[in-house]
This record gives structure tokens, sequence and C-alpha cells, in this order.
């Protein structure tokens, strides 16, 4: 037996205690630290280890926002732990989230730049690299386009915009937000008129009620779970109510599972509503002070059309629970008790949902109804009574969406199709008037079928520069949007990433990047949170920063004549002084960290964000912080005030003395929100005798997205090995499949043979099956289908038809996750 | 091989910071304890709050999961958390492989 009693030297290597002993300690100390953390004690010092440094950082994954404390010592990463001065977290981390450091360290990291010729990959230099893609973007400026990510840091994201936008006059970019958060966005836009929550993750401490809608958030979004099973445990009642189309491991702590069909959240939303019309139940305060109409037409734009109340009434007259059971497959009497819990007044409810209304078909419409209800019972407004969005990607809001990496966006949730807003846009960056291009970009399942078509076919995007993502993987209908890219001998593939990746295989050139903590950043998490960190260790071999390579790529394009490159008196866009006034040629990768980069791309951004009530405080202020919420408003003592809940007078500073709630940003421009009726519609494809199965897609909680660096790391790897199809027993009974056995399962755009995983962790219902995509070697993406929702653009992964045969292979038996 | 194959599981020694919550039932509770300080590859903290803390030290990563699943397994183990991991020796480990090799 071993105690903790042994008094141990602060420095093992002076003791002579081996290092193993040493951590033990550290281990116990950092325990104690979350655990006084949570329990409102004051945590005690922790073990000082002098040839270990530890510094913050948000977790690399999720867009949870967790806040890791990263343990360097000799240049490496030795130690994480969760910190336990994040609001976030608290000290706690999930699976992926302790094994975070190991992600830098895989075998196969890219270290030099690689260039394609005679059909191998050659390794080339950083000068020739940078030359050839500007030569390739000075060649058809307009035929270039940029494929980011929410993984961009804020100033990698907004250095590509500012190259793109300003530099080029070109709007081809996108980041891949628009395959996860597109959707969310258009909702918020639509029903109040400005992007993100209003509310925060301290809806989770204080509300009753907590519904998921299409929300695996015990997976997905575990430490966020946690803090709601952390309250039952000290014996608060919160009420977890399961909206999905499979059991999951959130179902197992669920007091309501709700499975239902398809697609048809949209009829079980209007049911809600229809309940609180006929039971007069609705908030009719809060509807006459706060709320305007609308309903979506044909056309399904961002506007829709006004309507009346009473137009409201009658649409909605038809989603009586037996209608919406008929349609969804959830029982009217479940569908009575989710109407009068909306009903009531004497508990508060938090919605929450991620993928699975925003890869949906119809993605904006199901976010507004969402948003709906709760406007129409007076949901909303309190603490604990909120709709709310996660996000999948640490900077999907930071980045994609407050950066606006999309390709209508500018900075600070300005349209490029608005001329006021380009005009303050310009003045910004100092660029002759008239510079920056009014037309919208392609949106990325265009962007990625014009780079797939052949130039004279129309395909003319014909050089892709893809940074912090992979498509090759994470597209749907991959045939189709990226493997026929294939014998395209005029496009041109740029790939900047860390690992080698499906989308690394059709690369022409390969840039290599640090990445995390090998460079300095700043995410933005899913409830407005702004965070930042310190470079900690140096990327390996030649890899270097991505915000470097657009500088360097915009310095190059200077130097060979582009006027773009220029702002209106002549000087380069990406200037950068010193504390001396001299400017620093950060351009070349020696001088990069001469000038904190990050921090002087930051301060520019920052005029963009106090436009729409976004206001983010300076660079240091972050560096204090474990993340501030915006808008981060300065008091009058000089301090800066983070917002936690928005259009709430009594926190938000923008809203009116006496408001109450105040929609400042509404569409209506009279301070309303909108309340939409939308109809249940059917899928694009559904099951039929050819094709009689559901297809949906997701993700595991020991893999993030499309397993490039979790499959790197051994613990998460050999937790859960590889991609597997789950089905009903039933099902596979009648067919009979065996656990194990290899079936193949065959859209109309492709098809593909894995094992077969039954009564595993999901537990798909009869005429289904599901799917994760992070395994490269089982794509399920040449599966999926390629349909967008009309509003948002974004796909929807989450149906469509499949047939399920027999595998031809031998049967393999999966091993499934085991933690 | 494929791309992500090409990092195998090292043979690293993992040391993880754990909390555990304990049942209300007093036999049981001591009966979780004594059973958690007996481990040879558990360092058993102090108690703050509702929580225990614990040093877990395994040889390698698969061990490392084996306990954690086992923690929970003990009769009056009612949570448990991890909150650190040191990786020793891991980042040693890394070596870059000239990524034109695999690429080839």
């Amino acid at each position: 037996m071993k105690t903790n009693s042994e008094t141990l030297s602060p420095n093992p290597a002076a003791s002579g205690l081996d290092r193993r002993r040493f951590l033990q300690r550290a281990a116990l100390a950092s325990a104690a630290a979350v655990a006084a953390a949570r329990s409102g004690l004051t945590p005690p010092a922790q073990a000082a280890e002098p040839d270990t440094r530890w510094d913050k950082a948000p977790c690399r994954f999720c867009g949870t926002g967790c806040h890791v404390e990263v343990g360097v010592r000799e240049g490496k990463i030795v130690g994480i732990r969760g910190d336990p001065k994040a609001e976030v977290n608290k000290g706690l981390l999930c699976v992926k989230g302790y094994h975070v450091g190991m992600i830098l360290y895989g075998k196969d990291r890219l270290t030099q730049p690689m260039l394609r010729r005679n059909g191998r990959m050659e390794v080339i230099g950083w000068n020739e690299a940078i030359d050839v893609v500007a030569r390739r973007i000075m060649a058809a400026p307009q035929r270039f386009a940029i494929y980011g990510s929410g993984q961009w840091t804020v100033a990698e994201g907004y250095a590509s915009q500012k190259l793109m936008k300003a530099g080029l006059a070109n709007n081809h970019i996108e980041p891949n937000a628009r395959l996860c958060m597109a959707s969310a966005v258009t909702g918020y836009l639509s029903v109040y008129g400005v992007d993100e929550p209003a509310g925060c993750y301290d809806d989770l401490d204080t509300c009753d009620v907590l519904i998921l809608w299409g929300n695996n958030m015990a997976e997905m979004h575990p430490v966020l779970f946690s803090r709601i099973l952390e309250r039952r445990n000290r014996g608060e009642k919160v009420r977890i109510i399961d909206l999905s189309t499979r059991r999951t491991r959130t179902s197992e702590f669920a007091d309501d599972y709700l499975e239902f069909r398809p697609q048809s959240d949209l009829a079980i939303a209007n049911g809600i509503a229809h309940l609180l019309i006929q039971s007069s139940t609705y908030s009719k305060a809060f509807v006459e002070k706060h709320c305007a109409f609308k309903t979506d037409t044909a056309e399904h734009t961002l506007d829709g059309k006004p309507m009346s109340f009473a137009e409201y009434c009658r649409e909605l007259e038809a989603y009586t629970p037996e209608k919406v059971e008929e349609i969804s497959g959830v029982p009217a009497a479940k569908i009575r008790m989710l109407g009068q819990l909306f009903g009531r007044t004497d508990v508060r409810i938090t919605s929450v949902w991620c993928m699975g209304m925003n890869q949906h078909a119809r993605g904006t419409n199901i976010n507004r109804l969402v948003h709906g209800i709760h406007l129409l019972s007076g949901h909303w407004g309190r603490p604990g009574d909120a709709p709310t969005s996660l996000t999948g990607q640490p900077s999907a809001c930071g980045t994609a969406r407050e950066v606006g990496t999309l390709c209508h966006l500018l900075p600070g949730g300005r349209l490029v199709a608005n001329p006021e807003h380009r005009k303050q846009s310009e003045q910004i960056w100092n660029l002759p008037e008239g510079r920056l291009n009014p037309k919208p970009g392609y949106h990325t399942v265009q962007l990625f079928e014009k780079f797939c078509t052949a130039t004279e076919k129309g395909g003319d995007i014909q050089t892709l520069f893809t940074q912090v993502t992979n498509p090759g993987q994470s597209l749907p209908n991959l045939h189709k949007l990226f493997k026929s890219k294939t014998g395209l001998e005029d496009k041109f593939l740029i790939v900047c990433d860390v690992y080698p990746t499906a989308t690394t295989e059709l690369a022409d050139l390969i840039l290599p990047a640090a990445m995390w903590v090998e460079k300095n950043g700043i995410y933005g998490n899913s409830e407005r949170r702004t965070q930042q960190w310190f470079r900690m260790v140096r990327p390996p071999g030649n890899a270097r920063d991505d915000c470097w390579m657009t500088i360097a790529i915009a310095r190059r394009l200077f130097e060979l004549g582009h006027p773009g490159m220029k702002d209106k008196d002549g000087k380069f866009l990406f200037t950068f002084k010193n504390e001396q006034g001299e400017e620093v040629p950060v351009w070349e990768w020696e001088r990069y960290y001469d000038v904190n980069v990050d921090r002087a791309l930051f301060e520019e951004y920052r005029l963009f964000t106090r436009l729409k009530h976004k206001d983010l405080a300076p660079y240091d202020e972050y560096v204090k912080a474990r993340g501030l919420r915006w808008p981060v408003v300065q008091q009058p003592d000089g301090s800066w005030r983070e917002t936690k809940f928005r259009f709430m007078e009594f926190d938000d500073p923008y809203v009116k003395k006496g408001a109450g709630i105040q929609f400042y940003h509404s569409v209506t421009q009279d301070d309303r929100a909108q309340v939409w009726f939308a109809p249940y519609e059917l899928p694009p494809e559904v099951p039929d005798a050819e094709y009689p199965f559901w297809l949906g897609t997701g993700r595991v909680l020991e893999h993030w997205h499309t397993g490039t660096m979790t499959m790197r790391v051994p613990q998460l790897r050999n937790a859960v090995p590889h991609s597997y199809v789950e089905m009903h027993p039933s099902d596979a009974a009648e067919k009979g499949f065996k656990n194990g056995d290899l079936v193949k399962l065959k859209t109309r755009r492709g098809e593909l043979e894995l094992p077969l995983w039954i009564s595993g962790r999901g537990h798909p219902p009869r005429g289904s099956v599901f799917v994760p995509f992070f395994d490269e070697r089982i794509m399920i993406n040449d599966l999926t289908l390629d349909a967008v929702c009309p509003v948002s653009k974004q796909p929807d992964y989450k149906k469509c038809a499949v047939d399920v045969q027999r595998g031809s292979q031998r049967s393999a038996r999966p091993r499934g996750p085991t933690i | 091989m494929n791309r992500s194959e090409a990092h195998e599981s090292p043979r690293d020694p993992v040391v993880g910071g754990v909390l555990v919550r304990l049942t209300d039932n007093t036999v049981l509770r001591e009966s979780a304890l004594a059973t958690l300080a007996e481990h040879p590859a558990l360092t058993l903290g102090e108690a703050i709050g509702e929580w225990w803390t614990l040093a877990v030290e395994a040889e390698n990563a698969s061990e490392g999961r084996d306990l954690h699943g086992w923690l929970a397994t003990v009769p009056g183990v009612e949570w448990v958390e991890v909150v650190s991991v040191h990786f020793v020796g891991m980042a040693d480990e890394a070596a870059s492989k000239p990524a034109v090799e695999v690429m080839a």
C-alpha cells in the first residue's frame, strides 16, 4: 500500500527520487485542486515542479471551450490537467481532453513542404512553396479559394479573411463550419437579427428541465453534461428530456426518451406551439411586448414573410398531438407532456442542440421553431430559460461566425452585399473605396462542386487552399464533391495540415503546420467566450504557423505586384510594428515572433466587433482570464466586464434602462424577436424498396471529427479502433447478421463494407443504421447526401436512404469502445 | 500501413489524477476506501468536499484504461473522474518521421 504521507523534495532530480513518484504527488495535487474548486473551497497550492512549466490553453477539440493546463518540460508536453480556474470546466476534462497533449506527437507529423511532381510528392523549401501558391493566385486571382475551419484561430481566420476579401476582392472563402453550424447562424439571424446564443452555460446550472434536441451531450459535450449530472448528484432535481432518432449514452440519463422519425422534429416543435395556443398557456405578456411573427415561404429565404398572430395560430391548427404522433412516431401523450411543460411558469427550461438540428435539410427552420416555442411560452430571458446551440469546433463561433470567414460575411457581423457594411470595412482596413466585392462567394458545397468540375464545364475554382481541416473525409457525397478532382489537370489543391489525411492524398502542394500550443492562438467557444493562449513548444521540423503562411503568401503577392496587397496609402496590408515603431518583416519566418502578430491582428479585428455589439476587450485582458464572454464592455473604473445574458437588462449593458428585455438587433427594427412558422416537410431522400433503411452519421466520445488527431493517440485509438455500423438487433436477426459480421451499406452515391455492432453504445430503432465518421479507412461520407438546407446551405448528414446487405469479405469481430 | 496506424501504442507509463465520490453508506464507504488503499497502482490522497483524490499509475495505456474501468466497479464508488494525465516519457518517444516517406 502506498500513501501520500511521504515527504518529497520539490526537486526530484536533486533528491534522487524517481520521477514517477513525483508525478504521483503532482497528480494528487491536481485532483485536490479540482475537488476544491468544485466544492467551493480554496484550491491548495499545486505541487512545485521546478523543471515543468505549466500554462493555460483552451482544449484543442470541441466547442465547449474547456481550459487545460499544459505541462512542458524540456520543450515537450509532459502533462495535461483540467484547469480549476476555468468556469467552463472547473478542472474537469473528458477522455479526449486529458489526452490532448499527445496529439502533437504522432510519428507521421508533416514536417516539410512537399510539391507533387510527376505524380510523387517531393520535399521543397518554404520559399518555393510560398512562391508556388502566390503564382497560382496571380495567374487567376478570382479562381482561387480558401477553405478553412472552426479550428482556425481568430488571428488565422482574420488574416485569411483579409487576404481574400480586402486583398484579392475575392469572397470565395469558407470555413468547414458551414458543415456544422450554419443553420444555427441563420436561425439566430432570422429570429433575433444577430448571431449566437443569448444565454450561456450558466443556464445549465439553473434550469429545471433540459431538453436535448437531437444532441448526444453525454458523448459530444461530456463536460457540460457532467455539470447537469453533478447537480443531480448534489440532490437538485433536473429533468432531462432526450429527443432523438437513436438511443445514446445520453438517453441512459434521461427522464424521458422521445424517439422521433428523421426530420419530424419540425412537427414536434409545431405540436408544442399548437398546444400552447390551444390551451392558452403561451405567454401573452411576452408575446405582446417582445414578439412578431413570420413564416417561411416557398423560396426559403432568410427574411421569410411577416404574418399575423391569427395567421400563425391557423397554420398550427393541423399539428394536433395525434397528427404529430402520426408524423413523428412520438406518442401523443408525450407531445402533450411537452406542451404542458412549456405552458408552466414555475419551471425553467433550457433547450440545447448541436448537429442534430443543424445538419438538417430544414436546419434553419427547426432552429427557428425551437427559438419560437421558447419565445411563445415566455421561457426566455431568465437564467435557465433559454434556447442555446452548442458547437463542435473550438472556434466555430470565434473564427467562423464572429470573424466572419463565411463567403457572404465581413468581420463583426458585416455583410459583403451591404454597401454600408463594405464602406465601414474599407475604412477600418484603409482600402480604396469600392475595393470590396459585393457578391457573396461560393458556399462550401458549391465551392467544392466548382473545384471538382472541369474548367471547360464551368468549374471556375482552379486553385483551392485548405487550412486546418480535412474536407477529403468530412464533406458529404465525397465521390462527387472531392474525389472527382482526380484527373482534372488544371486544378491545384494546396493542403496545409499537421498529419497526412484523406485530403493530402489529392494534394498538389502540402504545407506542414504548427498546431495548438506550438503557436499563439485565440479561440471563441459556444457561449461567446473568447480564449487566448501562448505558444509553449516548437513545431517539429519545418512546420510553421498557418497565420504566417497567409502573411507570407500576401507578401509574395505584394512583391509580384498584386495591387490588392496595398492599402490606399500604398502600404502592405499586413504591416506590423514593434514597440519602437519599427516595421517588422514578419513574413520572414525567423522574424515572425519578433512581435506578437496575434495581438496586433486581434486589436485590428476588435474595431469590427463594436459594430454589432459583439465588443471584445483588449488582447491583454484575455491573457489574464480564462476567457471572457462578449460583449465585453469597459466599466467606469477601467475594468472590463463580460456579459452572460444578452438582451436582458439585468446583465446586458446595451439594453435600454427600463426595457427589461430588448432585442436590439430586431429585423423588424422594433426590438421584437420573430416567432416563425415553418411546416413539417419530407426529407429530400426517404427509404424505399431499393434503399429501405435510414442512415444517420455522427461522432463518438473518443474521437474528434475525422480522427486526424485522436486516431494518433494510442489510448483513444485503442478505445475505439475503427468505425462500425450500429443496427437494431431485430433488423440484424431478420437479415441473419451476427455481431461483428461485415455488412455492405449502399446508397445512391456509393457503397462501403464495415463491421456490424449490435447492442453497442448506440441503439438505433428498427429501420435505421448509424455510422460514425471518424475512420479514414471506412469513409461513410462516400455514401452521404449533399442536399443542403436552402437557407443555411448546410448539408444534412443525419438522414438518407441506404440498403444493408451481407458484406463480401470474411467476418471480423470488431472491438467496441471500452472506456 | 494506413496513415493513422503510423503511430502505434508506445509502452509509456501513465500517471493520472483521479477524483472518486463514495457512497454515504458507512460500511460500503469504509470497504471502498480499504480496497482503494490496498491497490498497488493507486495512491490515495485526501478527502475534499465530497471527493477523494487518487493518483493512478499504470504501466501503459491499456492498463490505465482497465484501472479506470475497475475503479467504477468497486462497491461503494459512485463516480470516477480523471482530471489530469502525466505522460511519462511519452514526448521522448515521439519522433518526427520524414513525412515524405509516409507519402511515397
